[in-house]
């Protein structure tokens, strides 16, 4: 392995962690507002590049029906629960009916339009709309869940996400325009606009979070409501929306990873769960509760199966998947005065 | 009004139940015998998977989970597979090596996740299962990767190779034997504090349990069973696959536990049981009948997953109730009430000296330090967020003190909380701290956890009766004590939540302290309860010479029997002194009245 060679496997290693990294920040983000550990973040991610590859292909991202009848369950919930607390049931009719109309819009444009960023941004939002549709009905039946009951429903939702994928896009690959073609030369090699654009982003997202859950008092307010709900409650945050919007932010920035990954690799419905589980190697490192901590394992998880898929290809996700080991073995140096407890 | 009957009730249940037990092992042996072989390799998958599923079940009955035991059984079959196979060796030699290695395994992931925080096992067994499943298909040249590994020899025992059917009554011969061993684990004395540790880990903490020491035996148990599972399973497939080890199959064995329900090892063997039969049929009208392709009757257990733990999370437990046991009562001799030996150094004082605890910029404690010798009732009072909760937990060593010391007979605390009710010091708690699955007795034994020796091992094996039989008698004893001797054998949930408070305190005296921190004990307790609670303190004072700290917001109950008072404002001593001091004390009135100066 030369230096050249080196410095290639480094900018590949740095886009995959880029791409994992949307996918732990958003892992963090539930974890820290919802204590979700959520298996199924991956599957975004294949929802995101599949709905965006279907309006590539100028046909309805056939998504639209889950979204639809899974927000047509969570409306007759929402009504169900303002008439039994004897609220005014129009106040969710309402809601639901504009962001239904909304969604709709946007998806008939996408349809109809040739435009990659109007295409994008309406794969974007419907994915996102299912974020808190599954948080309505998984979550949200039964909040005061332990972590582990709400890792076993993280894995029903897995389980019915992925088949879900292959049942409404079949099993081909398909084909996703990047946002650029254009290749930036840096030295004696070039690096993809599209590599450039998700590190941007990431980065992007991960100090807009951590600076928002670290210095507003939105942010404050919201990690408040994951380690003591029935307080937050009583200090008026509103835990419901608090875990319903970070659903949707979570699924957001899973999806957007989807919609950047989909032209490296073309789009088809296994691509999202091992995503998932990478950003989850990435995310232990920061114990899902910390997003530079998190950002770093990703990086380091990138790199590696960067390397490790030169050195032997066949071995590259157990050599990523083993470095969990020495994660957590180093996460117990750092938990020691935590060691008696849970 | 009928609750003479009740015991005679339960006993003839029982008796039914066992008949009930044979009855299913007769049919299911000649079902094994006479079926058409293809049923029969259903009823072997069952019985793997069921073994498999009571290894988990515990482990999600400690409050742990994980995500990729399919990982173990696919270990514990290829590495039978190939001791076999290429090396000869026998089977008897083959399958303990192979679960052994599991266990390794084991406690190498366990070692490292089961002391952080609860969602690192899930993920670490989680990227393992990737990690090896992976291995399995990329390792082509040892386990001839995804086109699988074929030509394993037939299992031997003792010269006489098994087919499908001997192999079916091997695996269901080792579920009958899990099940005997799990039921008698379930209720013995790892199988409380287990039950224990999944809801209240500060509380098995405090009555001497290491929390993570006995999640690491549990986890690895069922990584052993895992093995077995595995190795059953390469014999009677003769051919292994790593499709059958992927994530999707640990998935899979977390349907099957959720769904048969975790508070008692029968609820595996029916989770295994209607899983198979489920997966079979879904199949059948997925492919046959309604010709969608594979991979939908997934969507249909996972939601089917959700479904169970939001509305049933008892699983099929929830309906089928299995017998309670009940402790038949010792042989009624003289001897049969063990006198209590004290085994732990006597404590003569324990003494808090200068401690101050800050929670961020909260100060909870500013520097208090109160004595507490024994033979004598201290009281502790003060207004709500005096810190009087902090000092118990400081003095427990749940929260230990910023600065300060707390010393007993001039030794500092044990560092960790579940040392100190070695030193002779038991407490209860605010906010009630029973485990809800438990009688009443068996709530009262966990305080009898330090002075056990059983394991899982012997009480899997039943060599645990003696102990139980005393721990059950010295918790009786407790119960006596603080008058509920008659509710012994009822659910912890069917009291009220005063009684319960006097459940803690029995669970705290059959830990045999020296000391006793009883937080509110008397809150929403009737006159004459109170009284018999006066009494109990008084006896326990005198009779045993304790000591007793008492935190009580109840004043009539304190100036009824405390010896000497400290009183707690703001995190500060604000007085001390015997009763007729404190009340006529000018500071402490106007701190609890809000007289002026």
């Amino acid at each position: 392995m030369d230096l050249q060679i080196a410095l290639f496997l480094l900018a590949d290693g740095l886009t995959n962690g880029a791409v994992y990294a949307l996918v732990a920040l958003s892992l963090v983000l539930i974890f820290t507002t919802t204590r979700v550990v959520n298996i199924a973040q991956g599957e975004y991610v294949t929802f995101g590049a599949l709905t965006l590859a279907s309006f590539v292909e100028g046909s309805i991202a056939p998504v639209v029906w889950v979204v639809a009848a899974g927000g047509f369950v969570s409306l007759v919930l929402d009504v169900r629960q303002a008439i039994i607390n004897r609220r005014s049931a129009m106040r969710p009719i309402a809601q639901y009916a504009l962001l239904g109309l909304l969604l709709a819009a946007l998806t008939l444009a996408a349809w109809q339009t040739q435009s990659l960023a109007l295409q994008m941004l309406a794969a974007l939002a419907l994915v996102s709309a299912l974020g808190p549709i599954v948080y309505r009905l998984t979550v949200e039946p039964k909040p005061d869940s332990s972590i582990v009951v709400l890792v076993i429903i993280g894995v029903g939702v897995s389980m019915i996400m992925h088949p879900l994928a292959l049942l409404l896009w079949g099993p081909d690959p398909r084909a996703v325009p990047a946002i650029s073609d254009g290749r930036l030369p840096v030295g004696p090699m070039d690096i993809a606009y599209q590599s450039l654009f998700i590190m941007a982003l990431s980065i992007a997202a991960a100090v807009a979070l951590f600076a928002f859950f670290r210095f507003t008092l939105l942010g404050k307010a919201l990690r408040a409501a994951s380690v003591n709900r029935e307080g937050a409650q009583y200090c008026g945050i509103p835990v419901v929306r608090a875990g319903r919007l970070s659903f949707f932010l979570a699924a957001a920035l899973s999806a957007i990873s989807g919609l950047m990954l989909a032209p490296l690799v073309s789009a088809h419905y296994e691509m999202g769960f091992i995503v998932g589980l990478k950003g989850f190697v990435g995310a232990a490192m920061g114990g899902l509760v910390n997003y530079p901590l998190s950002v770093i394992g990703v990086v380091i998880v990138g790199v590696l199966e960067s390397f490790a898929s030169f050195l032997s290809s066949s071995y590259r996700d157990a050599v990523v998947f083993a470095l969990v080991i020495p994660i957590m073995l180093w996460r117990n140096r750092y938990a020691a005065e935590d060691l008696d407890e849970h | 009004m009928n609750t003479k009957r009740l015991p005679e009730r339960k006993a003839a249940r029982s008796y039914r139940e066992s008949w009930i037990l044979a009855g299913l092992a007769l049919i299911g042996l000649i079902l094994i015998l006479r079926l058409p072989t293809y049923y029969v390799g259903l009823l072997a998958i069952v019985g793997i998977n069921a073994l498999v599923c009571m290894g988990l079940s515990f482990v999600l009955g400690t409050g742990q989970v994980s995500l990729g035991h399919a990982a173990f059984v696919g270990m514990g079959a290829y590495a039978c597979a190939i001791l076999s196979r290429d090396f000869g060796v026998p089977t008897l030699l083959a399958i303990p090596v192979s679960v052994l290695l599991c266990m390794a395994v084991a406690y190498v992931l366990g070692r490292v996740t089961l002391r952080l925080k609860g969602h690192s096992l899930p993920l670490a067994t989680l990227a393992w299962g990737v990690a090896i499943y992976v291995c399995f298909v990329a390792a082509i040249d040892i386990t001839g990767g995804a086109s699988g590994f074929a030509n394993i020899p037939a299992l031997n025992l003792f010269g006489l190779a098994l087919d499908t059917r001997g192999i079916t009554l091997l695996a269901w011969l080792c579920v009958g034997l899990s099940y005997i061993a799990y039921r008698r684990i379930y209720r013995g004395r790892v199988g409380r504090i287990a039950k224990a540790i999944r809801a209240q880990s500060t509380m098995a903490n405090a009555f001497g349990a290491d929390v993570a020491a006995v999640k690491m035996k549990v986890f690895i148990l069922s990584a052993a069973l895992a093995a077995l599972a595995g190795c059953l399973f390469a014999y009677y497939m003769r051919f292994l696959s790593p499709t059958s080890f992927a994530i999707g199959a640990s998935f899979n064995y977390l349907i099957m536990v959720v769904l048969g329900g975790v508070a008692h090892p029968v609820g595996a063997v029916l989770g295994a049981a209607v899983f198979v039969a489920m997966e079979f049929g879904a199949q059948y009208l997925f492919a046959t009948v309604l010709g969608v392709p594979g991979q939908m009757e997934t969507m249909l257990f996972g939601a089917l997953l959700i479904l169970m733990l939001l509305r049933w999370p008892g699983g099929l437990l929830t309906w089928i109730k299995p017998r309670e046991d009940v402790f038949a009562p010792p042989a009624a001799t003289a001897a049969g009430m063990p006198q209590v030996a004290d085994a732990r150094p006597a404590v003569k004082r324990v003494e808090v000296d200068q401690v101050t605890k800050r929670f961020g910029g909260l100060q909870a404690l500013k520097g208090v330090s109160v004595s507490v010798p024994t033979g004598r009732i201290t009281g502790l009072i003060g207004p709500n967020g005096a810190g009087k909760s902090t000092l118990f937990n400081a003095v427990t060593a749940v929260v230990p003190a910023t600065t300060g010391e707390v010393r007993i007979d001039g030794a500092p605390l044990p560092r960790h909380a579940r040392d100190v009710i070695r030193t002779g010091m038991a407490r209860t708690f605010q906010h009630v701290q029973l485990v809800p699955e438990l009688t009443v007795l068996r709530n009262v034994m966990i305080g009898g956890y330090i002075d056990g020796r059983a394991g899982l091992l012997s009480s899997a094996l039943g060599l645990d009766r003696a102990e139980e039989a005393i721990m059950a008698e010295r918790a009786r004893v407790a119960l006596d004590q603080v008058g509920l001797l008659d509710t012994a054998d009822r659910p912890i949930r069917s009291l009220p939540l005063a009684s319960q408070r006097l459940v803690e305190v029995a669970r705290a005296l059959m830990s045999r302290p020296h000391v006793m921190l009883l937080d509110e004990p008397a809150a929403g307790l009737r006159a004459g309860e109170k009284a018999q609670l006066v009494a109990l303190l008084k006896s326990l004072r005198d009779e045993r010479g304790m000591a007793i700290l008492l935190v009580e917001h109840d004043m009539e109950l304190v100036m009824n029997c405390v010896d000497h008072i400290f009183v707690l404002n703001h995190g500060e001593l604000l007085a001390e002194g015997d009763r007729s001091q404190i009340q006529t004390n000018p500071a402490v009135m106007s701190a609890y009245l809000g007289a002026e100066g």
